[in-house]
């Protein structure tokens, strides 16, 4: 198989894991454990898992993401799901996968966002250009 | 049809049967809207009435001896819905559908049929009656009618942006199953292509509030929370508000508000952005004032 | 009367399996017409029954076809098993019941995400589930 692996970048104190394509079972254990591994290694403070490429989630997936967002919580580093598709969220809601606790954004700025927020950093991180988009309108 | 009566008046010399045949050959012509033939056992056409004509073309000439498939378009030849429809005849007594039928001419017609069985007093088959009536006009009129009804939902259903960020979704007119539906999809797709993180649901056009109803308001929540936005429902009547109590549907996991005006203050909230007063009142705010 | 008119037949053995089932149910629903919401649903639904084939009865078959009643077309999914069958299915139907560790969606959420459900099962002989979604 071709896609044996996601790639996991770091993005100053975060990760961010982009999925693209077909998931299967095995790609999402072994994502499971790439990433709790490296926000071990990396002390990472967040994590934007975007899957705005995934054009559905099952329950295996779905429980995927629960527990990453459980383990990583617990190493502290909150997880972001980011962009998932409309037809996907209205999936998971009907067979009852709500997600609960887990952080969502529609889009990886937004996750970022989120993540400072939570953090603590969105005052002193003010020349990002979200953050000055913002205090322009807050007068 | 002056001469009807005339015709099925007994006389004395005919014999009853005669009379009989005439009596029916006149009925089966005269009513022109109807298609009214027999078919074999097999399907294969017996007589044709002016009616039939009319309605599908041939002339008595041309179809008896045909089968009646050719009636069919090729998709219901090819799911054997000819012989369908007579099994179903043969075996409960009657059958009763409608359908796209194909003319001489190659046009289309919608048709209601009936298909009787014949039977010999012995029960065995000996054929069968089919009369067919011209629907095109009903049924041309009932599609238009839906279309109507689908483009009322999607113009009752406007979703709109309030602010940077913020889009409004009011709710005017019953929500039903297949309604929310579509309010649920155009919600979030609206969504994503605007990129706003929160939507303002106003139901105060909504005039009965059931669990149902509750139910889809609190899925179409969940969804949008998935996708990471933010739902506030505003609207909420007294009235709708003490029947959810008494039904005992539980809103505390979302964001209610009575009024569309308090929904954006805690929108706005919601996306960073606050609304103060520029400078000292001005005229125009003191006259509203009083 | 439903008409059947084109089917296909996947043997599951093994995950990868699970994706290839995936992709051929969204050829069917994109062909019979169904919208991306219901579409979404169907991949779904086949997605969990799958899934469960291979871990309760090391895979078995799939037949998927196209289906119409009147005006209205659809996508039928056969799910085929010789597995153990399900011993308690009313247990086996309710939210939140796995025997496999998982979240319990499996059943009732894919019967929650078609319009037609039906299974049959017989322990030690194997379970049949057949699902059906209509064009909307």
């Amino acid at each position: 198989m071709s896609f044996e692996r996601i790639p996991i970048l770091t993005m100053g104190e975060f990760l961010l894991v982009t999925i693209q394509g077909e998931m299967h079972d095995t790609l999402a254990t072994t994502l499971q454990r790439e990433l709790t591994a490296r926000v071990a290694t990396q002390g990472a403070r967040g994590v934007l898992l975007d899957i705005s490429g995934l054009s559905m989630v099952d329950s295996f997936m779905g429980r995927m993401v629960s527990t990453i967002a459980s383990i990583t919580r617990m190493m502290d580093a909150e997880t972001v799901v980011v962009g998932m598709q409309p037809a996907v969220a209205i999936t998971l809601v009907e067979m009852g996968l709500t997600l609960p606790g887990v952080l969502t954004a529609m889009n990886v700025e937004r996750g970022m966002e989120l993540l400072r927020g939570r953090l603590g950093f969105a005052r002193e991180d003010s020349n990002d250009y979200g953050e000055s988009e913002r205090d322009a309108i807050d007068f | 049809m002056s001469d009807h009566s005339k015709e099925t008046k007994p006389t004395g010399g005919q014999s009853q049967n005669g009379t009989n045949e005439e009596f029916y050959e006149c009925l089966l012509n005269g009513l022109s809207d109807l298609a009214i033939y027999m078919l074999s056992p097999t399907g294969v056409v017996q007589t044709w009435s002016k009616g039939a004509q009319e309605i599908k073309q041939y002339e008595a000439s041309e179809i008896i001896g045909a089968n009646f498939s050719r009636f069919y378009n090729k998709y219901d030849q090819e799911r054997n819905l000819p012989a369908f429809e007579l099994e179903q005849a043969a075996r409960t007594g009657k059958f009763e559908g409608a359908g796209w039928r194909v003319r001489k001419d190659g046009s289309q017609v919608w048709v209601e049929v009936v298909v009787a069985p014949l039977k010999s007093p012995t029960g065995e088959l000996k054929g069968f009656v089919k009369v067919a009536r011209d629907a095109t006009e009903k049924k041309k009129t009932a599609e238009l009618l839906e279309r109507q009804q689908k483009d009322l939902i999607e113009l009752s259903t406007p979703v709109m942006s309030l602010w940077q960020g913020i889009l409004a979704l009011p709710i005017v007119g019953t929500l039903d199953s297949t309604r929310s539906q579509i309010v649920t999809e155009r919600l979030l797709h609206g969504l994503t292509s605007s990129g706003c993180t929160v939507a303002i649901i106003d139901i105060s056009g909504v005039p009965t509030v059931d669990t149902v109803v509750a139910q889809h308001l609190m899925k179409t929540v969940a969804a949008a929370r998935l996708m990471g936005a933010d739902c506030i429902i505003s609207g909420i009547r007294p009235e709708i508000a003490q029947t959810m109590v008494h039904l005992g549907i539980d809103l505390s996991n979302v964001r209610t508000k009575s009024s569309m005006a308090r929904a954006l203050e805690e929108a706005m909230a919601l996306v960073n952005v606050r609304v103060v007063p520029i400078g000292p009142k001005t005229a125009a705010s003191r006259g509203y004032d009083r | 009367m439903t008409t059947v008119s084109r089917n296909e037949t996947l043997s599951i053995s093994e995950e990868i399996d699970v994706v290839m089932a995936r992709n051929k149910v969204r050829l069917f629903a994109k062909e019979a017409g169904l919208g991306l919401v219901d579409e979404t649903k169907l991949i779904t639904a086949a997605s969990e029954l799958t899934r469960n084939m291979l871990l309760y009865a090391n895979g078995g078959t799939i037949s998927i076809e196209h289906v119409s009643v009147a005006e209205t077309a659809g996508v039928r999914i056969r799910f085929e098993d010789c597995g153990p069958g399900i011993v308690d299915l009313a247990l086996a139907m309710t939210d939140g019941y796995s025997s496999n560790n998982g979240l319990g969606l499996g059943l009732p959420g894919a019967r929650r995400l078609v319009d037609e459900f039906q299974i049959n099962t017989k322990k030690g002989e194997g379970t049949v589930i057949v699902v059906t979604k209509w064009k909307r």
